[in-house]
């Protein structure tokens, strides 16, 4: 299986993000747009929804401080139980702060792992395809040429329009 | 679309920089052969790095007997030591997720070598707790683990225990946050680069990222979720630090002050510390365009802040000392400021009061030089501090019988300077082949407060107008 | 862009009905208060000196919240600066309500007796600081201070409307900074005076700080309900997005979690250490009625608005916002009430009519206050160069 993509660069985020929002307008299927920062608002003109990343993170916080709390409970108070200064054996005052570190070391250390999962990044990953100067200063909006309809020329004239900076056509193999 | 800047606001990033010059700018450096001063620098911070090593292994040897410890002071340099760094490493994290969290946008510039700083700083803070417990091949007990002891575990009631899971999550979390915020610019290192070697270097550890926008939206996501958690992470660090004091009934360390004061002052030590990395590296890396003046400024301010919540908890501590009514507690204050340790108290009110209060004046805010000079004297007031309160209540407690002094030996010496040997080696080693400047987001505020909007003051009273536009 | 091109007069004007019924409460409130005075001197100057402390927090978090975005050279919230402003017109009255107090002095505080203190060798020993001239200059004193200061500034902010000189804004810059290192200072004094001094005999060094993060949540909860009404009473329709409501959302959050935790780091230490001279603080707290009041304390301040503002959308969503206010303001009334009553209660908490006169005539003039302030002039510093950049907010 192979796909044709058309690959179009830009000099300027603004023109991405016009290009990107026409694109969209003229129903053409965007695969991608590759930047060498975050661009604001091109995720809502890629029309992408937005992440559940978040709670992800709460469930991990919270699963990370019960499990904690019981575990210091049980440490404390059951496995062998010892008397300190005093201090009663179930002394949740004193539990707290252990708590709250593992809440966010659950949580932290859980949401990036499950980030590079999800985005399929790891030590050693090759990318896919490198496009000339999207780490640095070019702005990459890629299209899926998916239909009999689609006409490269089209795309240049409506792009142009947004001052692109260069097109080119690649094949894909999935 | 697009933002409006007021015309108050200043340009983050100086001279017309194109999104390459900034690539170049920041990568250019790390291509080239290191220069004279970086090799005097680190040469200079590796032999005090083997000085500090050499007095470890001969204290790991001999014992901790070889400090100036005693039978009253049990907690002298190695603490004072401990809490200093720790300290230095949180205005690290204050100006990568509290001031991110704050849309302060001026910390982009300096985030990522902060975020560095406070990873070497905790680094040296890690060692000295490690060290004294004085059998530091041990130092895994400290862990829960099950064992065949009982199994006997760590008691969790215990602030020794607390520290323990706040320094390691601290590090942690501090770790991971620098790590992830810095993948697009290695990515960005390995597209450029000529050498075959650091092409695969860099490639391995950039994740495979390509700067799609599909992973951008989720990055940006969770980098806000990092920030969001490691701000109060931050804060419980050094609460915890500071209830390793004052869960005691010592008087001078049992004070409900304590968390948001130490807090507080280590957010103050660590931006004399990002001060200082920062005008040395301007001034070295040529980074003049990138942390300007201005940055300057903002950071001086930021210490005029966090030293007055000092100055106010040094007053408050006093003021309460009094109000107590208590022999003990008015007697650890008197101790403080004109016992045989008052030169250090005077010291540390000195540089920590005294010294911050010249940054009102914004010619000395803008004057680079003075401004490394204050910070060095900050830093030196920051170690006192700790040193005031660690030593102050330790040798005059409540029983007279049991008072005794402490004298640094040579060993508590070397060992304080060989941690600063490894900070600066760490932070060296750094600079030379990481991009000190988070390029990504540097690129996403070049224009700030560039290219005004065309608003002008609003036009006074005229009434009517906007309450039709108001209505439609 | 913004839909307001050429600004200008924006008054709030509140029905007339509208400021004759809650004058009405004021003064149903102030004749309870007063028949309580004399009728249960024990139970009704507490609760003045509640309702007081109450006004000045409000007063004093708006002169706060406007000096912190001067320092920090904040654009986001210049649109309804004028809301903080408003706030600060009740700290004269709460002037006149403190010379009442005075009146009180002897049943709040224990060391104000003579002999007392004669026979009580701790409290003695700090008479130098605990006597009652002393503490009537200082309360007059930290008022004044506070009112000439944010007088200051909330002049030159007006003044700007007309001409829209940036040489005010600088000069509000530096009044600010000047004004955040003199409350910090007197502010601390003055909660230790008005409310730690009502148990003598025991001190915390973070009861200043502790009271701070009280006043400044509820000065967000209270300005971000006004902020609210006004946006669906109409002027602010158009000015107040929900950019600017998740900012507000978010530091209510963030102040919120911050009182927790100071309320956490007095507790925690206290509780740890179990030392006589401190512990009875919470001993007697944690009996009884204290006791379920100490969690319906955390419960209103910090564990609903925590899980109510934890998502983002929630943060944007102007009824949500809205009732975590309300939970806020009636969450501040019993931190106060849990920070002054139990000398006066022994056993457990009671509500009653002299509790809510005085609270009632208190919220009743503070909102009549703020709005009959706001009606006066414009409700956009029209000549602030910040102005663009707030109504222009997107996040």
């Amino acid at each position: 299986m192979s796909r044709r993509l058309l690959v179009s660069s830009f000099a300027h985020e603004n023109d991405l993000l016009a290009a990107t929002q026409a694109a969209r307008e003229h129903g053409y299927t965007i695969l991608d747009a590759y930047t060498p920062f975050a661009v604001h608002g091109l995720d809502k003109a890629m029309g992408m929804r937005s992440t559940r990343l978040a709670w992800a993170t709460l469930i991990l916080g919270i699963s990370g401080a019960v499990a904690k709390l019981w575990f210091q409970i049980w440490t404390s108070a059951t496995s062998w139980p010892v008397n300190v200064g005093g201090k009663p054996l179930k002394s949740v005052p004193a539990f707290v702060p252990v708590t709250f570190e593992v809440m966010v070391l659950f949580a932290g250390v859980g949401t990036v792992l499950l980030f590079l999962a999800m985005r399929k990044l790891w030590p050693g990953k090759k990318p896919a395809f490198i496009y000339d100067g999207a780490t640095n200063d070019r702005f990459i909006l890629v299209l899926i040429q998916d239909n009999a309809s689609f006409v490269v020329e089209e795309v240049r004239s409506l792009f142009e329009r947004f001052h692109l900076v260069d097109l080119e056509e690649r094949i894909e193999r999935v | 679309m697009g933002e409006v800047f007021s015309v108050l606001r200043q340009p983050l990033v100086l001279g017309n920089k194109t999104y390459a010059d900034i690539t170049d700018d920041v990568c250019g450096p790390l291509e080239k052969g290191a220069s004279l001063s970086w090799w005097i620098a680190f040469i200079v911070s590796v032999g005090v790095l083997i000085l500090g090593a050499l007095s470890v292994a001969y204290q790991v040897m001999t014992g901790v007997g070889v400090w100036g410890l005693n039978n009253t002071v049990g907690w002298a340099f190695d603490i004072t030591n401990f809490v200093f760094w720790i300290g230095i490493g949180h205005a690290g994290t204050l100006i990568s997720a509290i001031l991110f969290l704050f849309r302060q946008r001026w910390r982009t510039s300096v985030n990522r070598s902060a975020e560095a700083m406070t990873i070497f700083a905790v680094i040296c803070a890690g060692i000295f707790p490690i060290l004294h417990t004085g059998r530091p091949w041990f130092a895994y007990w400290l862990l829960p683990y099950p064992n065949f002891r009982g199994p006997l575990w760590v008691n969790f009631r215990s602030p020794l225990v607390w520290d323990m899971f706040a320094i390691s999550c601290y590090l942690t979390i501090s770790a991971l946050f620098w790590y992830v915020g810095m993948i697009p610019d290695l990515a960005t290192i390995r597209d450029r680069t000529k050498s075959a070697l650091r092409k695969k270097l860099f490639g391995f550890f950039s994740f495979g990222w390509d700067g799609s926008n599909r992973t951008w939206q989720r990055y940006e996501k969770l980098y806000l979720l990092l920030a969001g958690l490691a701000t109060p992470l931050v804060v419980s660090v050094h609460t915890i630090v500071s209830w390793d004091f004052a869960t005691s009934v010592i008087p001078g360390w049992h004070t409900t002050i304590l968390p948001p004061y130490f807090v507080a002052g280590a957010v103050f030590s660590g931006f004399a510390m990002v001060l200082t990395l920062m005008l040395i590296v301007r001034k070295v890396m040529n980074l003049e365009e990138y942390i300007t003046l201005h940055h300057i400024e903002q950071m001086c301010k930021v210490i005029i802040a966090t030293g007055g919540m000092v100055g106010l908890a040094y007053m408050t501590e006093l003021f309460v000392a009094y109000y107590s009514g208590n022999e003990y507690e008015r007697f650890a204050f008197i101790n403080r400021a004109l016992g045989p340790y008052g030169w250090t108290y005077w010291v540390m009110v000195g540089c920590n009061i005294m010294v911050p209060q010249l940054f009102w004046w914004k010619k000395i805010r803008r004057n680079p030089g003075i401004v490394f000079a204050l910070s060095i004297l900050i830093n030196v007031g920051m170690w006192f501090e700790r040193f005031v309160i660690i030593m102050t209540s330790l040798t005059r407690d409540y029983l007279p019988a049991s008072w005794a002094g402490f004298t640094p030996t040579i060993i508590d010496l070397t060992t304080l300077l060989g941690s600063f040997g490894l900070f600066f080696t760490l932070f060296l080693l750094f600079a030379r082949f990481l991009p000190m400047i988070a390029i990504g987001e540097v690129k996403g505020v070049v224009r700030y407060g560039k290219g005004r909007s065309e608003l002008k003051p609003l036009e006074p009273r005229k009434e009517g107008a906007l309450e039709q536009t108001l209505v439609g | 862009m913004s839909t307001i091109s050429a600004a200008t007069r924006l008054a709030v004007r509140p029905s007339e009905g509208w400021a004759r019924n809650l004058s009405i409460l004021v003064l149903i409130g102030a004749a309870v208060a007063l028949i309580g005075i004399f009728a249960a001197p024990d139970r009704a100057w507490p609760n003045v000196l509640l309702s007081t402390y109450y006004l000045i927090s409000l007063g004093l978090a708006g002169g706060l919240f406007v000096a912190l975005q001067y320092v920090s050279n904040a654009g986001w919230s210049v649109s309804f600066r004028r809301i903080p402003e408003a706030m600060t017109e009740v700290l004269p009255v709460t002037g006149l309500l403190l010379v009442v107090l005075f009146l009180g002095i002897h049943t709040l505080y224990e060391w104000s007796h003579e002999a007392v203190v004669a026979n009580d060798p701790i409290l003695h020993s700090k008479s130098g600081w605990l006597n009652e001239p002393f503490f009537i200059a200082r309360s007059v004193f930290y008022l004044a201070v506070w009112m000439v200061m944010i007088t200051a500034i909330v002049k030159r902010s007006q003044r700007q409307d007309a001409s829209g000189d940036l040489e005010l804004t600088r000069t509000n810059r530096k009044i600010s900074a000047g004004f955040l290192v003199v409350f910090a200072l007197t502010f601390t004094l003055a909660s230790m005076d008005w409310i730690m001094s009502l148990e003598p005999h025991w001190f915390s060094t973070i009861f200043g700080i502790y009271n701070f993060a009280g006043l400044f949540l509820n000065g967000l909860a209270t300005m971000t309900l006004v902020i609210i009404l006004l946006k669906r009473m109409g002027p602010f329709r158009n000015v107040i997005n929900d950019s600017h409501l998740h900012d507000l959302g978010k530091l209510i959050f963030a102040f919120s979690t911050f009182w927790m935790y100071i309320w956490f780091s007095q507790y925690v230490l206290i509780w740890y250490a179990n030392i006589p001279e401190e512990v009875t603080y919470y001993a007697r707290r944690e009996e009884g009625g204290w006791g379920v009041l100490t969690i319906v304390n955390i419960l209103f301040n910090w564990v609903i608005p925590f899980i109510a503002l934890l998502p983002i959308w929630t943060k944007r969503h102007e009824g949500v916002l809205l009732r975590v206010c309300i939970f806020l303001m009636i969450g501040h009334w019993i931190d106060l009430f849990w920070m002054i009553m139990p000398p006066f209660m022994a056993k457990d908490p009671i509500v009653g009519l002299w509790e809510l006169g005085p609270i009632l005539a208190a919220l009743a003039a503070f909102f009549l206050i703020v709005f009959k302030s706001l009606a006066k002039g414009n409700l956009l510093p029209v000549g602030d160069p910040m102005l663009g950049e707030s109504l222009n907010l997107h996040t």
